[in-house]
Parts: C-alpha cells; sequence; structure tokens
C-alpha cells in the first residue's frame, strides 16, 4: 500500500500581478502608461497553505468567495504553478469541468468522447476498450453518431459524466454537487461516485456550503483570505463555518 | 467495475507523480509537457480540421478555392492596371499569397485562442501552447492542400519543375517556426489587452502591402530596397518562390536572415509565453 499522502501541500503560495487600476484594452494601456501611472501589485490568492490527504480521503474545501478555494484547486490540477512552496500529486488528477467544457457541438457523440478522453488523459487505446461502457452508461444508444447541438443539455450532462468517469480517478476535483439529467441517472451518478469514493478514490470537494460538505466529505478545510482559518473534521469545520 | 478496480490496484506503483518542486523552468517545462500531451494535439488538429468544414456545402473544397478565387481577382486588377513583367504572373501571385495566409490567418487565429478556450484552461492542465499549435496545425494543412490547385495551374501554364523544387521544404519549414514564434507573442498580448486583435488586423494589411505578393520587389525605389528586405516575410517569400517558380536556390544572405528570424521568434515567443502563461487561467 502506498503510504504516501494523495495530496502533499507545503507552505503553498500563488500570486499574481495586479494593476492598480484595471487595463483590458490597448487605448487604456497606453493612457495609464503615458500617465505613468500603472502600478502592478502583488496579489497573494493563497499563502502559507499547509496540508496533506491521503488516498481515499475526502476533503470538503469552504469559504467565501475570493477565499481561494477554486485557486487551490487550480494549484492541485497543475493549472496555476505554486510561487512558494510545493505541490505534491501522487496519481491522476480527475477535474470535473463546466459541464460541456471541452465539448464541440458541431462534432458527433462519438468523436466527442474521443476528444473529451483525449484531453482528460486517456490514450485512443484505453478510450475504444471503454468505448462501449461510456456509450451503455450514457444512455445516448444510436444519438451518439449525431452531431451534439442535436442534443438536448441533459443528454450533453450526461456524455460529460460518462466520459469523464469512465475510469476510477486516483484524484477527483469536484466544483459543485452533480445534478445531472433525471432523477434515474442522478442517483446512477450518485452510485458511480460512492462506488469509486469507497475504493480509494481522493476527492477534494469545494462549496459555499456547509451542508454538502458534511454529506460528502470527511475532513474540513476552512479557507479565508487566502489562508486556513481552521482544519478538522468535516462535521466541526462545516459547523464552525456555518456559525460565523 | 471490478475489473477496473484491480487495474486500478495494479497500476497503483506506476502512479503517475506531479511534482511541483521539480519543475525547472516554464520554458523547459512546457517543451516537456507538449511532448508528453503530443497525442492531444493530434486529435485538437483533427477535430477542428473537421469542425471547419463540417457546415459548409462545398467544405474542403473551400480551402482550395478560395486561393484561386483570390488569385484570379489580383491578376484581373494587376494585369491590367499595372502590367508587371513578372513569369508565371499567376503562380507568383498564387505562391506568395499561399505562404502570407497562412502567416495572416494562423495568427489572428492564435490570438484568440487563449480566450476561446477558457472554460478548459481553467480546470485541466495542459500545456498551453497546444492551443496555439492546433490553430497553426489546421492553416498548416490547408497551406498543403492549396498545392493541389497550385500545381493544377503549373501544369496549364507549362511551369517547368526542377530538383531544386525540394529546396521549398526547408522555407516552410522555416516559416512554421518563425508563424509559430510570432503566433505565441500576439496571443500573448491578447489575453492581457483584448482589442489587440483589432490593431493586429490592420498590422497584418500593411504587412501584406509591405510583402512582394502581387508586385515585384524590383518596383521598390533602391533607396528603401534595404530597408524593405528587412521585412522576415520578404525572406520567406523569396526562398519560396524562387526554386518553385524560377528553379533556382536563392543566396545565402535571404537563407541566413530567413533562419536568423525563424530562430530569434521562436525562442523570444516561446520564453514571452511561458513566461506569462501561468496566470492565463486568470485572464482568460
Amino acid at each position: 500500500m502506498n503510504q504516501k499522502p494523495s495530496i502533499q501541500i507545503e507552505n503553498l503560495g500563488i500570486s499574481f500581478r495586479l494593476p492598480t487600476e484595471q487595463i483590458r484594452s490597448t487605448k487604456d494601456f497606453f493612457i495609464l502608461a503615458t500617465q505613468r501611472k500603472i502600478q502592478i501589485n502583488t496579489f497573494w490568492a493563497l499563502r502559507h497553505v499547509t496540508f496533506n490527504l491521503e488516498q481515499g480521503g475526502s476533503l470538503g474545501v469552504m469559504g467565501r468567495n475570493g477565499a481561494g478555494k477554486s485557486t487551490l484547486l487550480k494549484a492541485i490540477a497543475r493549472v496555476l504553478t505554486p510561487k512558494e512552496g510545493r505541490v505534491v500529486i501522487r496519481g491522476k488528477v480527475f477535474p470535473m469541468l463546466e459541464l460541456g467544457a471541452g465539448f464541440v457541438m458541431d462534432l458527433t457523440g462519438h468523436e466527442n468522447i474521443y476528444l473529451y478522453g483525449n484531453i482528460l488523459g486517456l490514450s485512443n487505446q484505453l478510450i475504444t476498450e471503454l468505448y462501449d461502457s461510456i456509450v451503455d452508461f450514457s444512455e445516448l444508444g444510436d444519438f451518439i453518431h449525431a452531431p451534439l447541438r442535436s442534443y438536448s443539455s441533459g443528454m450533453v450532462a450526461r456524455l460529460a459524466f460518462a466520459t469523464a468517469t469512465a475510469v476510477q480517478p486516483d484524484i477527483l476535483l469536484a466544483d459543485e454537487i452533480l445534478s445531472v439529467g433525471d432523477k434515474n441517472f442522478q442517483d446512477k451518478c450518485m452510485e458511480r461516485m460512492t462506488n469509486y469514493l469507497n475504493n480509494g478514490t481522493t476527492i477534494v470537494f469545494v462549496s459555499h456550503s456547509a451542508e454538502s460538505v458534511k454529506k460528502i466529505c470527511k475532513q474540513g478545510l476552512w479557507l479565508d483570505g487566502g489562508t486556513i482559518k481552521m482544519t478538522g473534521s468535516a462535521e466541526e469545520v462545516a459547523e464552525a463555518y456555518a456559525a460565523s | 467495475m471490478n475489473e477496473n478496480n484491480e487495474e486500478m490496484i495494479q497500476n497503483d506503483v506506476n502512479k503517475p507523480i506531479y511534482d511541483s518542486a521539480r519543475l525547472t523552468n516554464p520554458f523547459v517545462d512546457e517543451i516537456i509537457g507538449l511532448k508528453e500531451n503530443l497525442f492531444i494535439l493530434r486529435r485538437m488538429i483533427y477535430t477542428n480540421f473537421k469542425t471547419r468544414y463540417k457546415r459548409s456545402y462545398l467544405g474542403v473544397v473551400w480551402s482550395l478555392l478560395n486561393p484561386l478565387l483570390n488569385m484570379i481577382v489580383f491578376v484581373i486588377i494587376f494585369s491590367n492596371l499595372f502590367r508587371f513583367d513578372i513569369p508565371h504572373y499567376p503562380l507568383y501571385i498564387l505562391s506568395g499569397n499561399m505562404l502570407f495566409a497562412f502567416f495572416s490567418q494562423s495568427t489572428s487565429e492564435a490570438m484568440i485562442q487563449i480566450i476561446s478556450n477558457a472554460p478548459m484552461l481553467r480546470r485541466v492542465y495542459l500545456p498551453k501552447t497546444i492551443y496555439i499549435l492546433s490553430g497553426i496545425g489546421i492553416n498548416g494543412i490547408n497551406l498543403i492542400l492549396t498545392f493541389i490547385p497550385f500545381f493544377l495551374i503549373a501544369l496549364i501554364d507549362h511551369l517547368k519543375i526542377s530538383w531544386v523544387i525540394v529546396m521549398i521544404i526547408p522555407a516552410i519549414l522555416l516559416l512554421v517556426m518563425f508563424v509559430v514564434g510570432v503566433s505565441l507573442i500576439v496571443a500573448t498580448i491578447t489575453t492581457y489587452l483584448n482589442d489587440f486583435s483589432q490593431i493586429w488586423s490592420v498590422v497584418i494589411t500593411l504587412w501584406m502591402y509591405m510583402t512582394p505578393i502581387f508586385y515585384p520587389a524590383t518596383i521598390v525605389p533602391a533607396k528603401y530596397l534595404g530597408l524593405y528586405k528587412l521585412n522576415p516575410m520578404y525572406s520567406y517569400v523569396t526562398l519560396f518562390r524562387e526554386p518553385l517558380l524560377y528553379q533556382y536556390i536563392s543566396p545565402f544572405k535571404v537563407w541566413f536572415a530567413g533562419g536568423f528570424y525563424a530562430i530569434f521568434f521562436l525562442i523570444f515567443g516561446w520564453w514571452f509565453f511561458t513566461k506569462n502563461s501561468n496566470e492565463f487561467s486568470y485572464r482568460a
């Protein structure tokens, strides 16, 4: 058994440069540049964040808007690289994309399975092996050879979920509770997720809501202004967060 | 489900590890990341190519027809208005246009890649150069396709072709390096300054007139000629056209200039892009 934690965050700091005044266009840039008004401030979205998450653990991250929750997810997903400290991730990370992101509406479901699967890091060979089970799970039937723009939004969501969860992820990053399709399909999704969680998938779940964190996670982390305010069991942290 | 789990346990030892401490610098990390994810680049070029023509009736024929129609317009205008004394004038225009269209379309598409892929960019790690390269890849395929109408016209026009024609391959490769470099630069700027694409389209138009596409470089006054030849696109169009149309290998100094711009822009563009790309997921 692998003793090392799945997610190991050491004194993580992520900063970016923010101009004091908003520059969105070339006009702004030249006006401010000639007035010599461009000042760049360093803004720390996260700083001095340290925690470990064992394999199979489930961590609920709570905090207000701008507390650094999604920055933390991005650091784990390697979308952002640390300016300070260190991030070690053992295993393949699967981000739950905003549903439909990465899909191309003019392509058929078949082609999108390959595109989306590749983006998630699956090889063509593996996708071919999984193909039938993906189509089965998505319940799309013959629609799989029709272009995505003829799908209902529920069908797109089903295809996305079926592809994204075709293999058991080592680490799952989730931003919101999955509400995909009708009741039947939601149950099927929940069953698959629970199965994965019971079989060693590590999950990091980000939410405003203390309630949903308590439902899904065992451990809790409360971020405030880019630093850790509290860690502990999901129950404790969720209650303290809800009370604040 | 059970099969899956067994597979996972077996794979446990070989799990991929991402350790931020092992990253050396963005310039090198991007090259390593790109090498590992080449299969995604291939997939994206393939799907881009498929979608581009999916909704039009003539489909891929457009990429053959478009340069031909452009050529006809230029031939009609310039063989009556200005009368340049250029052998194989239609092919002269077509060849210049092919190269310049590759440059202008690749760079204009590259600039919107980061913004239009924002939802993915914010969630999944992919080397960000993939988004830029996939746009250039499809225009590269287009460039190759336009050789079909080119050789058709060449046949009608009795163009003599000799072994020297192989020199267009290094010429195109140098151009690709230059285009990748410029694309990375403009894509980075556009991510910070949204309206840069408006400026770029004016720059491209000006650039086109500064490049010998439908007129010969000899009409440029001698005192400006040195300056005129500093234009990188002048080098690439010359390097491409002389072996293709006139069975002639361009002098060394043109090759040197073309090689210099290719290497300089590729390295500078790669550096500039990767230096900033970590922040794209905030900006896009």
